[in-house]
């Protein structure tokens, strides 16, 4: 118990609720259903591109490339269907989207294992090239034409909210698809050694190589997983928005590392959670919309998330400090 | 009882034609515990991995359980049941106890799933071969040194370890510590388990090995019985000259008023009431064990724990300390006891490193820095030092543990403090080196700085401090001048205060 | 050592290639060569506009090419016109991402002796000369009209601007808000908010707005995605028929909206013609002709334009009337 008191992502859980505490007291709406199904709406698709971060940090590595995979694996995907004149569902496109940024992900690891470079140095022009791509031999404009099957995809709801006054809304069937996904991320890296051994690389990549892990296949399965993650991530977010757009997420590269980084896991390597990283890319989504709800207008919105993120990264960090302080010599192993 | 486990014969290496290795022949005993002792050079690491089968052997033999190998893979050599601990005992610092020493065989058998179960399973059952009660979840970075290697001892002993190689062990340990290292490594022995104990700690080696291989440049130059052997004639072997210790000229500090006056220095719960002096010219040792305070009480003269209470006069002034800077200004400079960690930064040139302390002295009125100033300056010290470098540009890291350790002197020496506050200074330094540190210590004090030292290394203490300070429970115990206590009556007094 | 150096020419490749697809010049100085400079080559709006260079092109026998980063930023925007400064060209059209940021650099390309042009900038500095395809009160005026129309004159309503900085949404807001406030008492604004040019910004800003202010009964966008995103979040929770929602955009991007009502009005002008007669504007400045107050740029919209000196001394083209596009009109505008 006490153990989950001290973790981080207690940390993170306990200050997002005073933030909401704190919204919701300005306007009791935001605990209505609709704002929480709102809110968790815009949380699936972040969080699912930053569960693919997530394992990238823990391995001790950054990549800032998945943006760009997740737009070039949903764009050309939708290109290429609507090509072929396909007329249904989603199921198609996370399909083909999928073997899309796998494959990507693939490639990424083969250069960076076969001529040992770091993922960061390689993902700044692994971003370009794939928005590059897009522009280049896909397409420059946004696309709006839908097929009928994805047509009415971004409300259908597994519950339903009628609000008398702010209309209707609902939990967004893709909630399941971050729940399979989150779960199994969470299993890979408790119970599997591919995920024992990003803990285990992001701790000390030598010693990890010494212990007997398969650094290599470990790095491409990783990328191979964070592309698929990215695919899916651009498929439902241009399902959501009804378009499909070439340079999506472009510039929010940061953003999701921000929140990775928020809920937990640390930027050198060996730590971070499931759960931290969806309470961190929530905790971002309430700070960010949280000030519409409390009535700040646009002018003031950027200073105070900008004022709230600083003092929230210096929360753990001084913690840590003073618990370094007292830690500096076990008393304790004098018994 | 003497049964062969390892024959090495005649092996040779060579890196791009120059020789690690020249003919080196030797066996090791089940059961018995080699010391094998050497320089940096000498070729020690060289053949520790050639026995981990991580270099091949251009030369030679090896016989292993009496199966003749030409030469081994690292999984061939932990089949064989031989297991290295290097120096930074190959842990992840990130993860539990549990994992640390379970870990390997679920890696080991191919597994892709970890069962959790059989990993606590198995780390108990390593930790309880090594007799301790270290806690499975806790995060192994955060424990102690000590500890540390008890994990990777009983991650190695789970791997039916037959020869464990202990490279360096007691590098990052107390006196106390390593007593208890020992303790371990004597009851591996009772187990039939051969260790090969590679250190430049002669007298730790003399202590806990059967016998003594000695190398130097490449070749083994010893190999006897520890109880024949003595310190002296180890050291000759080592270095190829004789190191006289006891040599080291004394400058009898001035009667003059004191240099630096400590009155009652508390903080909770590390010390309390902390009073002492220190005249100038001279070296004051400050000892104890682990959890005396006497680190604590260094980082607070320093600023960076600062004191709760008390003063501290310097050259008859009244300073206040509450952080480093507030130390720097007022000219105390101190270096760390891990001079890795906290002293430099080792992906920077030398110059750089070297100019830390004084970037302000060397900056001009727009705060730059010149960089024919920084070169200039950097090479003066690297002179004065003596470090061993092509270029000052290089980065620390391609230098020698002894040749950081001097970075590290200079990069402090550079901003001419009146008092400089030493701890563990030759910690992981190899004989040459240490010498040559002494003699600067030495040299410093004579030009006029106060010095005081922090370490347990009894030798040292003896051979460089003009009066040593014993701390003990946050205390000041006693106080010995040099003169009038020996290196036993020292060491009596330091273990005494276990009890 | 054949690695190291395979990867350095990889990852040389990587960046060099990635460069060139950004900034090359599209053909060689023949004649003459306009180069045009937009917000972002990505946006459908600037793929309209760069039909009308290409004809303007072929008309008049100049070189013409339309350039920008992937993504509206006033930096790489700059870099994109430092680019093009030393290859020679005769004239630049350039689009503003942010108006106060881009001076400089459209004075350094002046000194080159560059004619330049700005567009949406009626505020420029730096420039020969600024074209606008209609006064920018005016049209703020006349969307508020719309827009009062369609709540029968009373009710709150919610502003959108692309971003805080950009001059020509603010300067249409502020005119629409002084313009309410005079001809529209019994109507209030809640306040303006920034869509960040992105519609999912816009999207998630107006489902919290809606819980916030539950009677908000209109809607005025500035950037072409504020209509698209704020329509969407009132189309979902089924609030189409309460809600008046106008703004500049174009029918590629609200065309479904449109005909499904959620949007009621979208308000546009051609920006292929607005291209066109910005680089007749050069040409003719090149030609040594005077630029007259009446004149007939040759385009749809710029048969007698009208000139007036802004602030800083730079005259400022008008071309009269904008398009309103809804549901029964919307063949008509293939943009």
């Amino acid at each position: 118990m006490k153990k989950i008191l001290n973790s981080h992502e207690f940390v993170v859980f306990l200050i997002l609720v005073i933030i909401s505490i704190v919204i919701g007291l300005r306007n009791p709406l935001f605990f209505s259903a609709s704002a929480i199904f709102d809110i968790i709406r815009g949380s699936i698709v972040y969080c699912i591109m930053a569960l693919g971060v997530l394992m990238v940090l823990i391995s001790g590595n950054v990549d800032i490339s998945f943006v760009a995979i997740a737009a070039m694996a949903s764009y050309s995907t939708h290109m290429l269907l609507l090509g072929l004149g396909y007329t249904g569902g989603i199921g198609l496109y996370l399909v083909i989207a999928i073997f899309f940024g796998l494959l990507v992900g693939l490639a990424m690891a083969f250069i960076t294992t076969q001529f040992n470079l770091p993922i960061f140095y390689v993902s700044l022009g692994y971003q370009t090239l794939w928005y590059g791509f897009n522009l280049f031999f896909v397409g420059r404009a946004m696309n709006f034409d839908l097929p009928e099957g994805l047509v009415g995809y971004y409300s259908r709801f597994l519950v339903r909210v009628k609000d008398p006054v702010a209309g209707e809304t609902g939990l967004h069937v893709s909630v399941i698809y971050l729940l399979v996904i989150a779960i199994f991320i969470w299993w890979l890296l408790k119970y599997t050694t591919f995920g024992r051994g990003l803990y285990a690389m992001g701790g000390n990549r030598e010693v990890a190589i010494r212990a007997g892990f398969n650094v290599k296949s470990i790095t491409y399965l990783m990328l191979a997983l964070s592309g698929g993650l990215a695919a899916v991530a651009g498929v439902i977010q241009s399902a959501y928005s009804r378009f499909f757009n070439p340079v999506l997420f472009m510039g929010q590269d940061l953003d999701v590392i921000a929140a990775v980084v928020i809920g937990g896991a640390a930027i050198t390597g060996g730590r971070g959670s499931v759960i931290g990283t969806i309470l961190g890319v929530v905790l971002i989504q309430v700070l960010n919309r949280g000030l519409i709800f409390m009535g700040v207008s646009a002018e003031w919105q950027k200073m105070v998330v900008g004022l709230v993120l600083i003092i929230f990264v210096s929360i753990p960090a001084i913690a840590e400090r003073r618990q370094g302080r007292l830690k500096y010599f076990p008393v304790s192993k004098e018994k | 009882m003497r049964e062969e486990l390892i024959r090495v014969e005649h092996v040779s290496k060579y890196f791009a034609g120059v020789k690690a290795l020249d003919d080196v022949s030797f066996s090791i005993n089940r059961g018995e515990i080699r010391g094998l002792v050497g320089e940096n050079g000498s070729g020690k690491s060289t053949m520790i991995k050639i026995i981990a089968g991580v270099y091949e052997p251009d030369r030679g033999d090896i016989y292993i359980n009496g199966k003749h190998y030409k030469r081994l893979t690292p999984i061939a050599s932990i089949q064989e049941g031989i297991q290295v601990i290097y120096q930074d005992f190959s842990l992840f610092p990130n993860l539990t106890v549990a994992e640390n020493i379970g870990i390997n065989r679920v890696i080991s058998k191919g597994g892709r799933v970890v069962n959790w179960k059989e990993v606590y399973e198995s780390a108990k059952e390593g930790l309880s071969r090594v007799g301790t009660d270290i806690s499975l979840d806790a995060i192994t970075g955060k424990l102690p040194a000590a500890d540390r290697q008890i994990i990777a001892i009983a991650r190695a002993l789970l791997e039916d370890a037959r020869l464990i190689i202990m490279d360096e062990p007691t590098t990052a340990l107390t006196q106390r510590e390593i007593q208890y290292l020992f303790k371990t490594i004597k009851d591996l022995k009772k187990q039939g388990i051969s260790i090969l104990f590679v250190s430049h700690k002669l007298n730790e080696v003399k202590e806990i090995s059967d016998s003594v291989l000695i190398f130097r440049d490449g070749k083994k130059v010893l190999d006897q019985e520890a109880e024949e052997l003595d310190i002296k004639t180890m050291e000759y072997y080592m270095t190829g000259r004789r190191i006289d210790t006891s040599s080291i000229a004394y400058s009898e500090p001035e009667e003059a008023p004191p240099l630096l006056k400590v009155k009652n220095l508390n903080l909770n719960p590390y010390f309390s009431g902390i009073s002492f002096e220190l005249k100038p010219k001279e070296v004051l040792g400050i000892t104890g064990l682990l959890g005396s305070g006497r680190t604590e009480l260094a980082l607070s003269l320093f600023g960076e724990l600062p004191a709760e209470s008390g003063e501290i006069w310097l050259e008859g002034k009244e300073i206040f300390i509450r952080r480093n800077q507030d130390a720097i200004k007022e000219g105390i400079a101190y270096v760390p006891e891990d001079r890795i960690n906290e002293g430099l930064f080792l992906e920077q040139p030398i110059s750089d490193n070297l100019i830390v302390t004084i970037a302000d002295y060397l900056a001009s009125k727009l705060g730059i820095i010149s960089n024919q100033a920084k070169l200039k300056t950097a090479e003066e010290w690297v002179d004065r030092l003596e470090i061993k470098t092509p270029s000052v540009e290089n980065p620390v890291s391609s230098l020698s543990g002894g040749n950081q350790q001097r970075v590290v002197l200079a990069k402090w020496l550079a901003s001419n403090p009146k008092l400089l506050i030493l701890n563990g200074p030759t910690v992981g330094v190899d004989v040459g080196s240490k010498t040559a540190i002494h003699e600067l210590i030495r040299d410093l004090a004579k030009q006029g700085m106060g010095i005081i030292l922090i370490s347990d290394d009894i030798p040292e203490l003896i051979q460089t401090c003009n009066r040593i300070l014993l701390m003990r429970n946050g205390k000041i115990a006693e106080e010995f001048q040099r003169e009038k206590v020996n290196e036993e009556e020292l060491h009596r007094h330091l273990v005494a205060a276990k009890s | 050592m054949v690695k190291k150096i395979l990867s350095t020419v990889l990852v040389f490749t990587l960046i060099a290639g990635f460069m060139f697809f950004g900034a090359q010049p599209k053909a060689v100085a023949q004649d003459l060569v306009f180069a045009t400079v937009v917000k972002s080559v990505a946006f459908n709006w600037f793929l309209r506009m760069e039909e009308g260079i290409l004809q303007f092109g072929e008309d008049y026998g100049v070189t013409t090419f339309m350039e920008g980063p992937s993504v509206a930023d006033s930096a790489q925007q700059i870099a994109v016109i430092e680019n093009l400064i030393p290859q020679g060209i005769d004239a630049l059209i350039n689009v503003p991402h942010g108006v106060k940021e881009q001076e400089p650099v459209q004075k350094k390309a002046m000194d080159a002796g560059i004619i330049v042009i700005t567009h949406e900038a009626s505020f420029v500095e730096n420039a020969h000369y600024d074209l606008e395809a209609f006064d920018n009160k005016a049209y703020g005026e006349e969307m508020m009209r719309e827009l009062a129309t369609r709540m029968g004159e009373k009710g709150k309503y919610v502003q959108f601007v692309g971003s805080l900085t950009n001059a020509s949404h603010n300067e249409w807001m502020d005119a629409a808000l002084a313009y309410q406030q005079e001809h529209y008492p019994e109507m209030e604004s809640i306040g303006r908010y920034e869509s960040k040019d992105d519609q999912e910004v816009a999207y998630n800003t107006m489902k919290d707005l809606l819980k916030t202010y539950s009677d908000i009964r209109g809607v005025l966008g500035s950037a072409a995605g504020d209509v698209v995103g704020a329509g969407r979040a009132i189309e979902e929770m089924g609030l189409s028929d309460q809600i008046a929602v106008v703004g500049t955009s174009i029918p590629s991007y609200a065309g479904e909206l449109l005909k499904t009502g959620a949007v009621d009005l979208a308000m546009t002008w051609d920006p292929a013609t607005a291209g066109y007669a910005a680089n007749v504007v050069a040409y003719k400045i090149i030609q040594g002709e005077e630029i007259t107050e009446g004149m007939d740029l040759g385009v749809p919209g710029y048969e007698s334009i009208k000139i007036i000196e802004n602030e800083n001394g730079v005259p400022v083209i008008y071309g009269s009337g904008w398009a309103k596009i809804d549901a029964t009109n919307m063949d008509q505008y293939p943009f």
